[in-house]
């Protein structure tokens, strides 16, 4: 790995080449599942649902 | 990308390997603490048994949505930390002022539960009289500051130090709780406990304090913000993250809290090892002792982790440092607190954390705005995050974007128009009915929405 500095105009001097592939890489990189209406469902119940049923249950 | 250091770049997929379960024990073991009591013990003072049991779950549950909205769909995705998500909204730059927030949850409360552990442990050897009174003080930083070795020592290997460690102690705590619950119960009657009257209640009449209960919860909630990137980006998947926030952290903590709400409210004291050596004697004493310190511990293992990471972040120049360096980071400002002026803090904590809420409410109302309604979750350039320079999609004005600012700043005086952050007084009638998070969050969301809907996505 080359260590160094990179003289390039309005680049950041600090990043070595190699570690510039590697962000470069990022763009194509496989990324985790997204929620899913499950997901959504279930914090809809624990966010709100559940939080609105103990308040009324607390005041009443 | 795979022979980097797993602290410099976003975890791959491919190692992402923490599932659901093992995400529940990062965060019971982080979400359950001192803090617990610490919250507890406040709530005591504004709300009776029935209020308080809901008001403390519901103002978590309420108050964990908003974090995992904002945190678990960018961290799962992309494998990056908390501070990598903000760069969209505050820019390249602009980040900073989520590291410092981030920085200053993770340390202040990182403080605050090593010197409550260190105390703890102090208290306990003049109990049995291994020291005297006269140098309980003393045992007390030197206990803190072995802790802080120890949490060093732990974070050695990363992540999986993390998964390892927090596995056991959230086992542990679990236990202990639930005898805690169990000695709650049968040391005092649960008509006693229910008929219990507020400590303090502030003069603005019965849903004022119930409002107040609520939103002390809320605002305490969103400090889990500083803390999900580190704990969830080793989880591959938005789905395996959503219940181990809402649970572990939302439920889990609030939960343990109640054992203080009903000390606090029944016998006068939050604080468990005191009212429980008192009432069961010197084994429970040690028993609750042992629960301080493997929950403290675990929760400040967790804690310098996101601060090491998060400092990490912020700009090449930190983000080539060694992991131990990182670490340092986290811990050396913890050490020289503890040293210099541990009571000092610790009595000034809550402020400390009411301006940290001021802050976090609205930086969580831009980021869901952003990822939900802006729709740029999907199209985030992540090698922009990595970039501190024009190439940057993040880069706005000079690495700052002045919407997020604005924004934020909004946010952040909406909450103090409604409630003082330090005396938790309402400052307008508003508040009982709205709280002063909700609506700092959804003025923060509603600003940053107004000013960046024309720009292109990315």
């Amino acid at each position: 790995m080359e260590q160094g500095t990179d003289h390039r105009p309005g680049v950041d001097p600090h990043l070595d080449n190699d570690y510039e592939s590697q962000i470069a890489a990022l763009d194509r990189a496989p990324t985790g599942a997204p929620f899913k209406t499950k997901d959504y469902v279930f914090l809809l119940i624990t966010g709100v649902i559940i939080p609105v049923i103990l308040l009324i249950w607390g005041w009443s | 990308m795979t022979d980097a250091p797993y602290h410099r770049l976003p975890v791959p997929l491919s190692e992402r390997n923490w599932g659901g379960w093992a995400a529940a024990a990062v965060a019971a073991t982080a979400g359950v603490a001192s803090w617990s009591f610490v919250v507890g013990g406040f709530s005591a003072y504004y709300v009776g048994a029935r209020e308080g049991t809901a008001t403390m779950i519901a103002g978590a549950l309420i108050g964990q949505l908003l974090v995992t909205l904002s945190q678990i769909p960018p961290v799962t995705k992309y494998g990056i930390e908390t501070l990598g998500t903000t760069k969209p909204q505050l820019g390249s730059r602009g980040a900073i002022l989520a590291l410092i927030v981030q920085y200053a949850i993770l340390i202040g409360w990182n403080i605050v539960l090593i010197i409550f552990l260190g105390r703890a442990c102090a208290s306990a050897l003049v109990a049995i009289g291994l020291i005297g009174e006269g140098t309980s003080a003393s045992a007390a930083i030197i206990t803190s500051l072995v802790a802080t070795g120890l949490v060093w020592l732990l974070l050695q290997s990363g992540s999986s130090s993390l998964k390892i460690v927090s596995t056991i102690v959230a086992i542990l705590i679990i236990a202990i709780g639930a005898w805690m619950y169990w000695l709650l119960l049968d040391t005092y009657k649960v008509s006693d406990i229910l008929n219990a009257s507020p400590i303090g209640p502030n003069e603005g009449g019965r849903l004022t304090n119930y409002a107040t209960g609520i939103e002390l919860l809320m605002v305490s909630t969103l400090g889990w913000w500083a803390y999900m990137g580190g704990m969830f980006r080793m989880v591959n998947g938005a789905g395996k993250g959503a219940v181990p926030s809402m649970v572990s952290l939302g439920f889990g903590w609030s939960a343990i809290g109640l054992i203080a709400l009903y000390s606090g409210l029944v016998a006068g004291e939050a604080d468990p090892t005191i009212w429980m050596a008192a009432v069961a004697g010197p084994v429970a004493g040690i028993f609750v002792l042992i629960f301080v310190a493997l929950a403290n511990l675990g929760s400040a293992l967790v804690g310098a982790h996101c601060a090491a990471l998060g400092f990490g972040e912020l700009c090449p120049a930190t983000r080539n440092l060694p992991w131990n360096a990182k670490v340092a980071a986290a811990l050396v400002p913890m050490a020289i607190v503890i040293i210099l002026f541990p009571g000092a803090f610790y009595d000034h904590i809550g402020t400390f954390m009411a301006f940290i809420g001021i802050l976090v409410a609205p930086i969580i109302g831009i980021q869901i705005v952003d990822w939900f309604v802006l729709g740029r979750l999907k199209d985030m350039h992540v090698p922009s995050l990595y970039w501190h320079d024009a190439r940057s999609r993040y880069w706005y004005v000079a690495g700052f974007n002045p919407a997020g600012f604005i924004a934020i700043a909004c946010g952040g005086v909406t909450y103090i128009l409604l409630l003082h952050p330090v005396t938790f007084v309402p400052n307008s009638d508003l508040f009982q009915y709205t709280t002063a998070t909700l609506p700092a969050a959804f003025i923060g969301g509603i600003v940053y929405w107004v000013l960046m809907r024309g720009r292109p996505k990315n």
